[in-house]
């Protein structure tokens, strides 16, 4: 390959041409200082061009596909990663089912539904579960919590912390009978310890800890959830200027997503639902509109069917639209059975 | 010829160098004011120097029409575009008539660049070079650049060569959606713009995951997502529809094969995917003949990238996606790629929603599909809102 063809600038070009180098292989043993003494240009500058020159040699030399272009990955590659990540349960079967396996790492999961539904207490489960260790099948990670409504109860959070841990030393008994019993050293406290908790008092407090959140999760780097709930209640109070409520919002979900692939975490946002008025009647509908609705990698939205709860996949690039019951517990999300319907009949 | 001034100025500021404010423009005589481009404060509005001296080049090219130009920008800006345009000496070791003597004549004249000389009245300079000693040896030199000029230009085709190319090149790439091709007339267009329109969930990313995994049996295909919806599982599953071999491991071979070609891209910014192009452009332009070539390029989607720039206070946005438009048709048409890209849906009057980016956007797309989901079934609709070829207001079904 000749000089001609990297992507340097001319003037850089003709002081290479000039000094003598014609082609790639001329360039491969030098040194930065060497070549900004001969080139008579700073050390960066040369240091870029040699960069430059090696980028291009990988390029020429690697026939592989990937060589195309920096950080593209190749679909077979992506489908091998996919397939080793693990998943956050949300503790009911069922909802993992329909969810393919949980709340998928490296994607922008939004949760929307009617107040009372669950939303928040999906979002503290979601934030106690991802610590489950990796002998349970866990991702054992940490997880930041983002309050934008003040709803998040410490005391149910260490409930459900308490039913986890019990949950797992059941299955630890259940599957290690003949073993030594493998004792679990984690107590509800160090669960709510791993809990990164921001509470957000406005639009720009929120705007200011998402952009934040990067630097905070690269110190952080065992963080693999984060949950905003909900993403929705400052920019429903005080916006008049919709355009730049939407332009606020993709830009915010941009950086979610690039958080989400960066570091390989889950976001889950929690949404509010609506009213709207479309063709003549009335449905339920998330809100923050219909831009929003095209932010978010997976939407899911929980709704009452009868007396019963329900989540349904609305949009999933991947996953087919399912829906699937669960309950709201005294130690968490579980799955719908008919004890606790009953219990709620009476 | 007062014209273009102001880049002498650039020079003689990179050369006294500690001069960096913008105050140092006005010293050079800008009284006539027809164009004005302003970049943002301090230039941080394009990421790259690649980047920021595209955009001058392209500011430098509307003005070419106009006689007068007045450019504000801030230093850093101006700079690396002062280093982008190629100084004539570097054209000595190839061409040896233009020496020293000749450049200093030139320069003389204001013309340091080959850019320069493309702008500057020759008549004059030819004229001036007649009073000269050595006339005739500036006058070969002239020619020369000329020549060197003439054979950089894109060559002109006739209707002919057009349909030829068009023959031979410009071919559909079946989508793999029976109802989505019979209504293109056989699939997607190579050297176009297609858009996808549609509300949330209707299909968009379907159909564009469906074409990159049937066209990538044959040819390369970029995918750049924007919203995390790259899903190889779903890739793998459609796939798997269309490879009809019995045993296990030679179809996870084929598999593998076709999966290889698809090669997916993470932008989350405007200036990111600007990058990505570039970069692709440079490859394509010495890809060899041989071999799998790239035919496909997705971009899943474009809406997310522009509406957070895309702002009714600047005018920035706006040009950045014009210019994000004209490049994918400009990479579409030179290197024979079929593009698709996806846009989002906006509530307009009356409730009923319409297609994002408003107005000047909807005339870069060759053709633009609009998609909804039919309640209550698994089906889709599709409706030809816009087609170079096709009525528009056709529609139909279609199942994923």
């Amino acid at each position: 390959m000749e000089i001609w063809r990297l992507p340097i600038s001319a003037s850089q070009r003709g002081k290479l041409i000039s000094a003598g180098y014609t082609s790639l292989s001329s360039l491969s043993s030098l040194s930065p200082s060497d070549l900004a003494r001969e080139l008579k240009v700073s050390e960066a500058e040369a240091m870029g061009i040699l960069k430059a020159a090696s980028h291009s040699r990988g390029a020429e030399t690697s026939n592989a596909s990937c060589s195309i272009l920096d950080g593209a990955q190749s679909a077979w590659d992506m489908l091998h990663d996919e397939e080793s990540l693990i998943h956050i349960t949300t503790s009911s079967a069922d909802l993992d089912n329909i969810l393919g396996g949980g709340i998928h790492c490296k994607e922008v999961t939004e949760i929307g539904g009617v107040p009372g539904i669950g939303k928040t207490q999906l979002g503290m489960q979601i934030a106690v579960n991802v610590q489950i260790p990796h002998d349970f099948g866990g991702l054992s990670g940490k997880a930041i919590y983002i309050d934008t409504e003040g709803s998040f109860m410490v005391e149910r959070a260490f409930q459900i912390a308490e039913a986890c841990i019990e949950d797992m030393s059941e299955y630890n008994r259940f599957l290690r009978k003949d073993f030594q019993e493998c004792k679990i050293n984690m107590k509800p406290e160090d669960i709510l310890e791993n809990i990164f908790y921001f509470r957000i008092c406005s639009y720009t407090e929120q705007i200011a800890l998402i952009n934040y959140l990067d630097k905070f999760i690269s110190e952080h780097k065992d963080v693999k959830v984060v949950v905003v709930d909900s993403v929705t209640f400052h920019f429903r109070q005080d916006f008049d200027d919709m355009a730049l409520r939407t332009r606020v919002l993709s830009g915010m979900a941009l950086k979610l997503m690039n958080l989400a692939k960066k570091f390989s975490l889950a976001v889950v946002l929690l949404n509010q639902a609506t009213i709207k008025h479309t063709e003549g009647s009335f449905q339920l509908a998330l809100a923050l509109g219909d831009s929003w609705s095209h932010t978010c990698t997976n939407r899911i939205v929980l709704y009452w069917n009868g007396n019963e709860r329900y989540a349904y996949i609305d949009k999933s690039p991947s996953l087919r639209s399912a829906s699937a019951a669960y309950s709201v517990t005294a130690r968490g999300i579980r799955n719908s059975s008919s004890s606790c319907k009953r219990i709620k009949m009476m | 010829m007062e014209r273009f001034r102001w880049r002498h100025g650039c020079e003689e500021i990179r050369e006294k160098d500690g001069k960096k404010d913008k105050g140092e423009y006005w010293h050079w005589g800008f009284e006539f004011l027809t164009l004005c481009f302003c970049f943002g404060s301090g230039g941080q509005l394009a990421t790259t120097p690649a980047v920021k001296a595209r955009l001058l080049s392209a500011a430098l090219f509307i003005a070419g029409g106009s006689d007068h130009v007045v450019l504000v920008a801030p230093y850093e800006v101006v700079e690396p575009l002062v280093k982008y345009m190629a100084p004539l000496k570097n054209l000595e070791t190839e061409y040896p008539i233009i020496d020293p003597s000749f450049r200093k004549f030139c320069a003389s004249h204001g013309i340091f660049s080959v850019e320069d000389f493309l702008i500057h009245d020759l008549y004059m300079l030819a004229a001036f070079a007649e009073q000269d000693i050595s006339s005739e040896r500036l006058k070969e030199g002239i020619t020369q650049v000329l020549s060197i000029i003439d054979d950089m230009h894109q060559p002109w085709w006739n209707g002919m060569e057009l349909l030829e190319d068009a023959k031979r090149n410009k071919h559909v790439l079946p989508t793999g959606i029976q109802g989505i091709d019979l209504l293109l007339g056989g699939g997607i267009h190579i050297g176009q713009l297609t858009e996808l329109v549609g509300p949330s969930s209707s299909g968009k990313t379907q159909v564009c995951l469906q074409t990159a995994s049937n066209v990538a049996s044959n040819h390369m295909v970029l995918y750049i997502d924007t919203s995390n919806s790259f899903s190889p599982e779903r890739i793998a599953y459609f796939l798997g529809k269309i490879i009809d071999v019995a045993s296990a491991q030679a179809k996870n071979q084929i598999l593998q094969k076709v999966m290889s070609n698809i090669l997916c891209h993470s932008v989350f910014d405007i200036f990111a995917m600007f990058d990505v192009l570039h970069q692709l452009e440079s490859h394509l332009r010495y890809q060899d003949a041989g071999g799998c070539q790239m035919r496909l390029l997705i971009v899943d989607s474009i809406s997310l990238l522009i509406s957070p720039v895309l702002g009714s206070s600047s005018t920035q946005g706006r040009a950045l996606m014009l210019s994000a438009g004209y490049l994918l048709k400009k990479l579409a048409h030179q290197h024979n790629l079929a593009v698709l890209v996806i846009n989002h849906t906006v509530g307009g009057e009356g409730g009923c929603s319409k297609p994002a980016l408003g107005d000047s956007w909807k005339s870069i797309p060759h053709s633009r599909l609009f998609l909804s989901c039919v309640r209550g079934s698994n089906d889709y609709n599709a409706l030809i809102l816009k087609h170079p070829s096709m009525a528009s207001g056709k529609a139909a079904r279609f199942v994923i």
